[in-house]
């Protein structure tokens, strides 16, 4: 299977911060694609099988959370990994969520190696030709 | 609860600033004349306590940011064109932060989607009542001014 990734964010400038974050933690990473909230999360999970979902919460039209119940309720999609990046504070919405089998939790903002943390076990090894060491030097 | 909210939102921005954007804030020095705000973010909390958050800035401080958080020269079209979703992101992250820090974890709140608004020129805004604000200036003399308003 690939490692295509979907991130969902209705915010353009998160949706490209994370792709290029995901692109430099050395992980084999195969297409990345984008949704802007959950329904077209949805929509691109019934044209391309996705590896991993990576779901900002708050975001208009269908929210990360009614995205993951959604998911769940799905025969293809509920076993899908799904990562939470987002501002969410609240102990009782995170235990909503890891109800929902969400594999990890991400808070913003965040450092990429916290994104790798959480993505490295669901995606794989980590590519050896691509040094996370040295592309967060040249990044930071 | 103390009513102060300033001093926690001001080390939140600051640090949220620095981590997200690499960008470095600090008090404007005495007698120094800022520049106009043009652009207004607000984004509302609510759940066990209410409350807005605002942010007036100008264009330049937009761009600096959605540069920064985009990895492209400010310059770039790309920094111009995400320059009000930059700052919605990070209005977000600072609520998001600053009701958890306020609050704590066990209270249930929603965030509204930030919206931003163009200040007209010469435009007064009043100080609501309990509105508590404080003025940044970033890097290359930007001045930034955040009001917390408890409801």
């Amino acid at each position: 299977m690939s490692n295509d990734i979907l991130i969902v964010d209705d915010s353009a400038t998160i949706r490209a911060m994370i792709k290029r974050t995901v692109a430099m933690i050395g992980l084999e990473v195969g297409e990345v694609y984008e949704a802007g909230n959950g329904m077209e999360a949805l929509a691109q999970m019934a044209d391309h099988p996705m590896a991993a979902v990576l779901a900002d919460i708050n975001m208009p039209v269908m929210n990360g959370v009614q995205l993951v119940r959604a998911m769940r309720r799905h025969e293809t999609l509920k076993e899908i990994p799904v990562v939470i990046v987002s501002t969410e504070g609240s102990q009782q919405r995170i235990d909503e969520l890891e109800g929902h089998g969400i594999v990890g939790y991400v808070r913003k903002p965040f450092h990429p190696e916290q994104l790798r943390e959480v993505l490295e076990p669901v995606l794989g090894c980590g590519n050896e030709q691509n040094d996370f060491a040295q592309a967060a030097d040249d990044l930071f | 609860m103390s009513r102060t909210t300033l001093p926690k939102l001001q080390t939140i921005f600051s640090d949220i600033l620095s981590d997200m954007a690499f960008i470095f804030v600090a008090d404007p020095d005495d007698g120094v004349s800022l520049g106009e705000y043009t652009l207004q973010v607000r984004v509302s909390y609510k759940g066990p306590q209410n409350g807005i958050l605002q942010l007036r800035c100008d264009g330049r401080f937009a761009a600096v940011v959605a540069a920064n958080l985009l990895g492209v020269d400010e310059e770039d079209s790309a920094a111009e064109q995400g320059r009000l979703d930059a700052l919605k992101e990070l209005m977000n992250v600072v609520c998001g932060n600053l009701v958890t820090e306020l609050y704590g974890t066990e209270g249930l709140f929603e965030l509204t989607i930030p919206e931003v608004t163009a200040i007209l020129p010469g435009e007064e805004q009043e100080r609501a009542e309990g509105a508590e604000a404080h003025v940044f200036v970033a890097e290359g003399g930007l001045p930034v001014e955040l009001t917390h308003i408890p409801a």
